[in-house]
């Protein structure tokens, strides 16, 4: 599979997810992988770019596909109401044909949302430690944070107490707990026994300064 | 928020006039006005805008981690406009039977507090009542004549007139630690008014009593220096006025509360840039900071 571009059908509109991140989609793989007989193949590549771009609303008369396909594409949308995706596979160009050759594919919408999800790739880096050895990446595991090895992070820095902090994942958010230590925790200037943590935070560790860098990634 | 042997305040709303969620508002937060004081076994919930259903569910799952099938709370309300009183219907154990809930208003609202917090749960603008409220719950008038004592908690408190319809002022004694809740008033008129009378000069030397040597002060400062130009009388402080008052007051701490809705956490940011490093080197330094929801810290 070259490339491939899915859209969802919701109550107002169609939402185009990436050829990459459609292709990841077991769902996606699945259909592409039963050699299902396509139900319609366009062999001009600006129709498929002009597919892929259409937002469909319900009961508009917005174009919703090039006009040769139209009636077949709102047939099978209509035929599924909201509950549907439509995907688009473009297959390899083949070099005995004209170009692209394309499939439109029927597939659960819910069961097309319920792979994706947005991740959070969470980092920490720490000033004061050798180059190469000052990032720290964060999952949804607690990681404690102190001077023995008992810590996921172990800082060997000044101010530090033997388990100094905590990093927990609740919620969909990270969090630094001080648990009880000599010198505090501090995020941005200011002393914490807990704190939600925000892209760029400043957290200060006896002698350690950690910056706490966050991302959201739309994935599956 | 369990057990704590030092003061702790918790930020669980921090913006002003309504709900501000979205991208630009997550740093310091986008809900109404709910900040609660613990210390030792003693929680106190001062005012119920939308960042009370945050506390009402930690409060909840903490209990059910504990086994605790009983919760004592006291909620402080400031005012009832409705950014401060907006979080009640979502607040969890208030709907548990076994609870108990007290809550505690100025007695100058004589007697109406009840029913203006029903009325916000009337069928016309909420699915259920407040009489769906199954926790011991009581409303009460804050005592006029001594310190409300909550546990090792005393309070005592103030109203604030430079505020449309007013609203009341709190200090919390806790652990030898003061800490000073004083949202929606507008210093402006009694410390940087052209008008200044005999009134509002009794009302500064007042004020400035009531949160001398705070150990934190959670203040009114929603508008910037320029803004403040053409919000004069609309009941809040401007940031440059706020700083003034409350570093001749001695204050350790200054929290800036009840931030604009229009203000993005850049916009925040900003502000804190403009003025932090002023006061944080003063001799005896003041730290502020632009309060942020879901931050915890110790008073001491």
């Amino acid at each position: 599979m070259a490339a491939l571009t899915v859209s969802t059908r919701t109550p107002t509109n169609f939402i185009i997810f990436s050829a990459h991140q459609a292709s990841a989609l077991p769902s996606v793989r699945r259909m592409c992988d039963s050699n299902k007989k396509p139900e319609t193949v366009i062999r001009d590549r600006e129709k498929v770019t002009d597919l892929a771009k259409t937002r469909f609303t319900r009961g508009s008369d917005v174009p919703i596909v090039p006009p040769d396909e139209k009636e077949r594409v709102a047939e099978l949308l209509s035929a599924n109401e909201c509950d549907t995706v439509l995907g688009v596979k473009i297959k390899d160009a083949d070099p005995d044909s004209e170009g692209i050759s394309m499939s439109t594919m029927q597939f659960s919408r819910r069961g097309i949302a319920g792979e994706i999800s947005i991740s959070q790739k969470a980092y920490l880096e720490v000033y004061g430690l050798r180059p190469g050895a000052n990032g720290f990446e964060l999952g949804e595991e607690e990681v404690k944070i102190g001077r023995t090895q008992e810590c996921k992070l172990t800082l060997p820095l000044g101010g530090i107490s033997r388990v100094h902090a905590r990093i927990y994942f609740r919620n969909e958010e990270y969090y630094i707990q001080d648990l009880g230590s000599t010198n505090g925790t501090y995020v941005n200037g200011i002393k914490v026994v807990r704190c939600v943590l925000r892209n760029n935070d400043r957290i200060d560790i006896g002698e350690a300064k950690i910056v706490f860098i966050e991302e959201r990634v739309r994935g599956v | 928020m369990s057990t704590a042997n030092q003061p702790q305040v918790t930020f669980w709303g921090t913006r002003g006039s309504i709900p501000t969620p979205g991208r630009t508002t997550e740093k310091f937060g986008g809900n109404t006005p709910c900040v609660s004081v613990m210390y030792k076994d003693t929680l106190v919930i001062i005012d119920a805008g939308s960042g009370i259903r945050n506390c009402g569910l930690e409060l909840l799952s903490e209990a059910a981690a504990k086994g605790q099938k009983q919760l004592s709370l006291h909620l402080l309300l400031s005012h009832t406009h409705w950014d401060h009183i907006q979080g009640l219907p979502f607040f969890g154990p208030a709907y548990i039977k076994g609870n108990k809930l007290v809550i505690y208003g100025s007695p100058n609202k004589e007697g109406f507090l009840e029913s203006i917090l029903s009325d916000q749960m009337d069928t016309q603008y909420f699915p259920v009542e407040m009489s769906t409220f199954a926790s011991d719950l009581s409303i009460e008038e804050m005592p006029e004549d001594a310190p409300l004592q909550l546990g090792d908690l005393s309070i005592e408190w103030q109203e604030q007139i430079y505020h449309p319809g007013g609203s009341v002022r709190f200090k919390i004694s806790a652990g030898g630690k003061k800490i000073i809740y004083a949202s929606d008033v507008e210093l402006d008129i009694m410390f940087n008014s052209n008008e200044k009378t005999e009134e509002t000069e009794k009302h500064a030397k007042e004020y400035l009593e009531f949160i001398d040597g705070a150990d934190l002060l959670i203040a009114d400062g929603q508008y910037s220096e320029e803004e403040y130009k053409t919000k004069a009388h609309w009941g809040h402080t401007s940031v440059p006025v706020l700083l003034e008052v409350a570093y001749r007051a001695g204050v350790g701490h200054l929290a800036f509360f009840h931030h604009d809705p229009l203000h993005t956490d850049k916009f925040l940011n900003d502000l804190w840039s403009q003025y932090s490093t002023k006061y944080h080197t003063a001799d005896p330094p003041m730290h502020i900071f632009w309060a942020r929801e879901g931050l915890t810290m110790p008073i001491g």
